[in-house]
């Protein structure tokens, strides 16, 4: 980190809640006033859970900016943050149209300041990528309950937050990191199962999640355990 | 104590890491192990990215909800209104072709007037509008249903003004008692079943009672029943699939009613979908999740199901027959028993669906002057002296039947 880095994380934390901040005003006028001016939402089918999804990633956004400030200079710590800030950027493009235009123009500029070491954040996201792409699944999950009937909504609401915990949860316990695993793509493959996908999920989900279960008594940390095959 | 991995770097960047077959740097050589991590982390990233496309299908196409969404809302709300408004919102939900909704209503105080909305046509397929009219019937028929459930008599005029050829029906509405009727009670459950019937037979009493003619003149009904001539029919049928597909413009006109997406249907709030394709839950999302059909594909499938379900699980065929099928009065009137028929089939059990490519061939002969071909064979089935209006298949239901998208009644009053 440079002398430079504590003001950059100052720049990047206001960039983030300014950002996130119209993105929570642009979540709640999706869900309330959406249909009515569809040319500046995207006229979208469903602007209620749209506008509520919104809302959550631009917390996501907000809370991910202060975070990084305290977050010391830790790579993995600040692709995080980097992460939270990027997704939220990109995404709401699709939820709520034009009136992302504002809150992206200062949430990706936030993102790419949010890293300090490039190579280091590669090297981290290489080494933890099955993780990530557990929390990818997550995320698939979440967007697939976005358009359910509400009680599938719950449910894969639940499941997809479930593996995202499962994802970056410091050190779980065998038993926590298989609870986790089940909530999140049993109930949903079990009650959707018709959709094809939710038996996907769970399917994809357990190859890729097998071996990040630690094999030893309860209570082991995760953290220490091989990555994706278990090699490292 | 367990580590965060958001909170510390377990390998450092600027030192070599843990296990040397983690990184492969110019001076290391490339290991099996590194090998097969990579290939393992390659696949895994692969089938992520194929189950976060299909997720967003599921989105995209409303895997997890079909039939809901303000486009569905109707059928939902039809009995809400207690007025003449109430009674649009039932008239709305009646059977037409390829679910243009070809009307536009005009409610006063006394008077609902219906007209055709000229723009909703499905051009080559129905060149002289029969079925558009016969759809208006359909609508006409649902409105007197709910007129007289909402306490209004109503005096139906056809054709009010032999100038305005849109304006098709003014119905004069006088206080009185209301009527039970159990085809009012099955507008909101009354829909297009294309799904497999089962073995059950429907017998003869069954078909016959499906039938109310009264205050209904110059259209009957003529049932296909003995297994030969269903059989006969059901090639027919196939016969007329094959050559709307084979003709560009009809494949073209029918298919531009065709809503591919969620996005489509709720947005627009007509056309056909994939949710009333009578498919099973699990094709059903097999279908949606393939990528949008392409119109040759989406005909292809039709002519499959017409042949493997549609004619396949026929237990019975009906065919409206009238004297003069040109004529727009009698349409509207074989469009309103054509609606009874279904209604009353919803309110036993029976499925319906309509199937009118016969006719469509028909018509689309006379117009481009082709020799005739489907007329005559059509004529062997049925009755001298009078022509065929449309057609629908009956049976039992296998499965439950999903209904098709409307417009909100915002849309449809003048």
């Amino acid at each position: 980190m440079t002398t430079a880095a504590p003001g950059r994380h100052r720049l990047v934390a206001r960039l983030g809640v300014l950002g996130g901040g119209l993105g929570l005003v642009a979540g709640v006028i999706q869900a309330s006033v959406g249909s009515r001016i569809p040319e500046w939402t995207g006229n979208k089918a469903d602007p209620v859970p749209l506008g509520l999804l919104t809302i959550a990633l631009s917390l996501l956004a907000i809370v991910m900016a202060l975070w990084q400030r305290r977050s010391g200079p830790a790579t993995a710590a600040r692709g995080a943050a980097a992460l939270a800030l990027l997704v939220p950027g990109l995404l709401c493009f699709t939820t709520v149209g034009r009136l992302w235009f504002l809150p992206a123009a200062l949430l990706l500029p936030a993102a790419a300041m949010a890293v300090d070491d490039w190579r280091g954040t590669a090297a981290a996201v290489g080494r933890n990528w099955s993780r990530c792409l557990l929390a990818a699944l997550g995320a698939i999950e979440l967007l697939m309950a976005a358009g359910a009937t509400p009680l599938l909504m719950i449910v894969a609401s639940v499941g997809g937050l479930a593996l995202i915990t499962a994802a970056w949860l410091p050190g779980p316990s065998r038993p926590t990191l298989v609870g986790l695993l089940v909530v999140g793509t049993v109930p949903f493959a079990v009650l959707a199962w018709t959709a094809i996908v939710p038996v996907l999920l769970l399917v994809v989900t357990a190859g890729i999640a097998a071996p990040l279960i630690p094999r030893s008594g309860p209570g082991e940390s995760v953290v220490g355990h091989g990555d994706l095959l278990g090699v490292r | 104590m367990p580590r965060s991995v958001l909170t510390a770097d377990p390998v450092p960047p600027t030192l070599p890491p843990a296990d040397p077959s983690a990184v492969s740097g110019p001076h290391q050589p490339v290991s099996r192990r590194s090998i097969i991590r990579a290939l393992g982390l390659g696949a895994a990233t692969v089938l992520v990215a194929g189950t976060g496309l299909l997720g967003y299908r599921v989105y995209d196409t409303a895997v997890l909800k079909p039939g809901s969404g303000a486009a569905y809302d109707p059928w939902q709300q039809w009995r809400e209104d207690l007025g003449p408004l109430g009674a649009v919102a039932a008239a709305i939900l009646a059977a037409n072709p390829h679910n243009t909704q070809p009307w536009i209503f005009a409610v006063a105080v006394t008077t609902i007037d219906v007209y055709a909305d000229p723009t909703r046509t499905i051009g080559t397929i129905d060149p002289f509008l029969r079925e558009q009219h016969v759809g208006l019937g359909c609508a006409l028929e649902n409105l007197v249903l709910a007129c007289r459930a909402r306490s209004l008599e109503p005096d139906v005029e056809l054709l009010p003004d032999p100038r305005d050829e849109t304006w098709v029906a003014r119905l004069t509405l006088v206080p009185s008692a209301a009527t039970a009727d159990d085809r009012y009670e099955a507008i909101g459950s009354r829909h297009t079943d294309r799904g497999p019937y089962d073995t059950r037979e429907v017998l003869q009493e069954d078909l016959a009672q499906l039938v109310d003619t009264a205050e209904l003149t110059g259209a009957d009904v003529h049932w296909v029943t003995r297994p030969t001539d269903v059989a006969a029919m059901g090639e027919l049928l196939v016969d007329a699939a094959a050559a709307v597909i084979a003709d560009e413009d009809q494949s073209r006109d029918g298919f531009a009613w065709f809503r591919g997406s969620d996005d489509e249907v709720q947005l627009n709030a007509d056309g056909l979908t994939l949710d009333a394709q009578g498919l099973s839950p699990l094709l059903l999302s097999a279908a949606k999740l393939l990528p949008a059909s392409s119109r040759s594909a989406g005909d292809a499938f039709w002519v499959d199901q017409t042949r493997d379900v549609h004619t396949k699980t026929a237990k019975a065929y009906g065919v409206i027959v009238v004297a003069g099928p040109d004529d727009r009065a009698v349409q509207l009137t074989a469009g309103r028993l054509l609606q009874r028929i279904h209604l009353t089939a919803t309110s036993r059990g029976i499925s319906l669906q309509h199937m009118n490519q016969i006719t469509e061939r028909i018509d689309r002969e006379q117009v481009t002057g082709a020799p005739a071909s489907f007329g005559p064979r059509f004529a062997e089935f049925l009755p001298p002296e009078v022509a065929p209006l449309v057609t629908f298949r009956v049976g039992y239901p296998t499965q439950a039947v999903r209904p098709s998208p409307r417009r909100a009644l915002a849309a449809v009053i003048a």
